[in-house]
């Protein structure tokens, strides 16, 4: 089911009110068979393989506090199971037709539109949910769920399945173990955050999608600097995108009493592509920090200095691939791991005591991170490696006067996104809804009426897939 | 070994991994919260600590480090008082 469609608000309504209204004791019950029948009207066929991996991953959790129980064994065959099912369903097709392509017929399509979607969506979010669960149990950082429903909701719970944030079983199994009652001020934070998200996906990246669309889809026209301005307002609009439904999906949790994780911090005021990734995706960069680049490094730390390289490394490597099967997936992690590793060597090398050339080298810091990364970005959009090289060649070679539509395509997303950025900025380091909440009624309705406004009036409503549905 | 011991041992070799002394090694106080302090010298840091005192961390040991009180329970722990 898409989020931004009325079926999805009908049902957020009906599950809302039978929500509060049900007995303390039925709700946890409520939310699993919600989550079920969300994923089922969307993809009936996969809540079969979604059902498959909670119930293998409810017994290896609770494997794990049985006495005699062989927990290493267990483990390792439950690592491989969830990683087997990724594999199966992501790259086994798509990497066999690289060897023998008659094989590609066993790659399933990603998503353009739903209607045309074969690969399980939101496989990628919930086996990560699963692999985290397991190896917390493991590793004695919390103890199994015991009830299979509560574990259905974790792994599978609807404002998230989709297209994350990736959760830790840590922290959200304790919120579904607990009693949740109507909170008024939980539901309008909840609802503000919904209204971001829906003003982000509307009118920023949809708004700004033909045009990205227009300048890639026919690279072969433009010129270097059309193509550089494109990879930028690409950059944009899978931010607003993407955080758009993390939005929906955090303000949807709210309204149920649930805090997730947060899945972006400002990337658009990064400093450095270190800090990038502490702003950008951060459930999937956290989740590879914990689980991948932590054991990985503390494992070989005698290594020292290479222990450091390899984990760096093997951890972007996999945040590259998590994407998808594509080369040009693990060219971006590994364009990532050597510009982290150039920041590393800068910043020991380099340190400015006076001031002012401080505040101007900060200045700098910023813009050239968001150009830097708006040039990464194009790994995400362009599928060949044949098509990035052209792109990057072009950039490099061919500057020219950029295309700009006579329609006002970019208009309207770029003022919203304009906006947004102006609002980040001002909030500091208080979440941006936070920042709205404090300001006095007048202003905060000003803001809620504007965004809906222009919802209204500039927002795109003809292609409501999010870019991370294919992820 | 007295607690008081093991906070010197650590404070000596963090100043001589950071090659400054600007901090105070208190039990609340976190590894980010300090100049220089990033994921490369945290692990030679760990490695170092584990030299000095004849120790071995597990990787849960590791995890479930929040502060550096966490860090002085632990060796006290591993070193049997």
């Amino acid at each position: 089911m898409n989020i931004v469609s009325y079926q999805y608000l009908f049902f957020l309504i009906i599950v809302f009110l039978c929500y509060y209204l049900l007995n303390d004791r039925y709700k946890k019950y409520l939310l699993c068979f919600a989550s079920l029948a969300f994923y089922a009207i969307g993809q009936p066929v996969y809540v079969i393989l979604l059902l498959l991996s909670v119930s293998i991953n409810y017994l290896v959790g609770l494997s794990f506090s049985t006495e005699k129980s062989p927990k290493r064994l267990i483990f390792y065959l439950s690592l491989i199971f969830n990683i087997g099912l990724l594999v199966y369903f992501k790259y086994l097709g798509y990497w066999l037709s690289l060897i023998n392509p008659s094989l590609q017929i066993l790659q399933p399509k990603t998503v353009s539109t739903l209607s045309n979607l074969i690969l399980p969506i939101g496989i990628s979010f919930y086996t990560f949910n699963a692999i985290g669960y397991t190896i917390d149990v493991y590793l004695k950082v919390m103890k199994p769920e015991r009830n299979i429903m509560n574990y259905i909701t974790y792994q599978a719970f609807f404002p998230q399945v989709l297209s994350g944030p990736v959760a830790r079983g840590r922290l959200l199994i304790p919120q579904i173990n607990k009693t949740h009652h109507l909170d008024y001020g939980l539901v309008v934070s909840g609802l503000r955050l919904i209204l971001l998200g829906y003003f982000k996906k509307l009118v920023i990246a949809n708004g700004l999608r033909p045009y990205v669309d227009a300048v890639f889809n026919n690279y072969t026209f433009h010129n270097g600097s059309t193509l550089y301005f494109a990879a930028f307002i690409y950059f944009i609009e899978v931010y607003a995108d993407f955080s758009g439904y993390t939005d929906i999906a955090l303000g949807t949790a709210r309204l149920f009493g649930f805090d997730l994780i947060n899945n972006f911090n400002k990337p658009f005021t990064s400093k450095s592509v270190t800090d990038f990734w502490r702003r950008w995706h951060i459930s999937l960069s956290s989740w590879c920090r914990d689980y991948l680049y932590y054991p990985i490094l503390y494992t070989i730390r005698q290594y020292q200095v290479v222990a450091v390289f390899a984990a760096t490394l093997i951890t972007f490597l996999v945040i590259g691939f998590w994407h998808g099967p594509r080369l040009t997936f693990a060219i971006f992690g590994i364009s990532q791991f050597i510009l982290i590793l150039l920041e590393l060597y800068i910043s020991k090398l380099v340190t400015i005591h006076n001031k002012k050339l401080s505040i101007f080298i900060s200045i700098f810091q910023h813009v050239f991170t968001i150009l830097l990364m708006s040039l990464f970005m194009i790994f995400l959009r362009l599928e060949t490696t044949e098509q990035i090289f052209g792109v990057f060649s072009r950039i490099f070679t061919s500057p020219g006067k950029v295309f700009l539509p006579q329609e006002a395509v970019l208009l309207f997303g770029s003022f919203g996104f304009l906006l947004l950025l102006i609002a980040e900025i001002i909030s500091g380091k208080q979440e941006l809804t936070v920042f709205i909440s404090e300001r006095k009624r007048i202003v905060r309705w000003f803001v809620y009426i504007f965004m809906i406004s222009l919802i209204l009036v500039c927002g795109v409503f003809d292609d409501n897939t999010f870019i991370y549905y294919q992820f | 070994m007295e607690r008081v011991q093991i906070v010197q041992a650590i404070t000596e070799i963090v100043k001589r991994i950071l090659k400054h002394s600007d901090f105070e090694l208190t039990d609340e106080r976190k590894a980010g919260e300090i100049k220089g302090w990033d994921s490369l010298t945290h692990m030679v840091i760990i490695t170092e600590i584990e030299k000095h005192f004849g120790v071995k961390f597990s990787f849960s040991d590791i995890l479930n480090l929040t502060n550096m009180g966490d860090m002085f329970n632990l060796l006290e722990t591993k070193l049997g008082k």
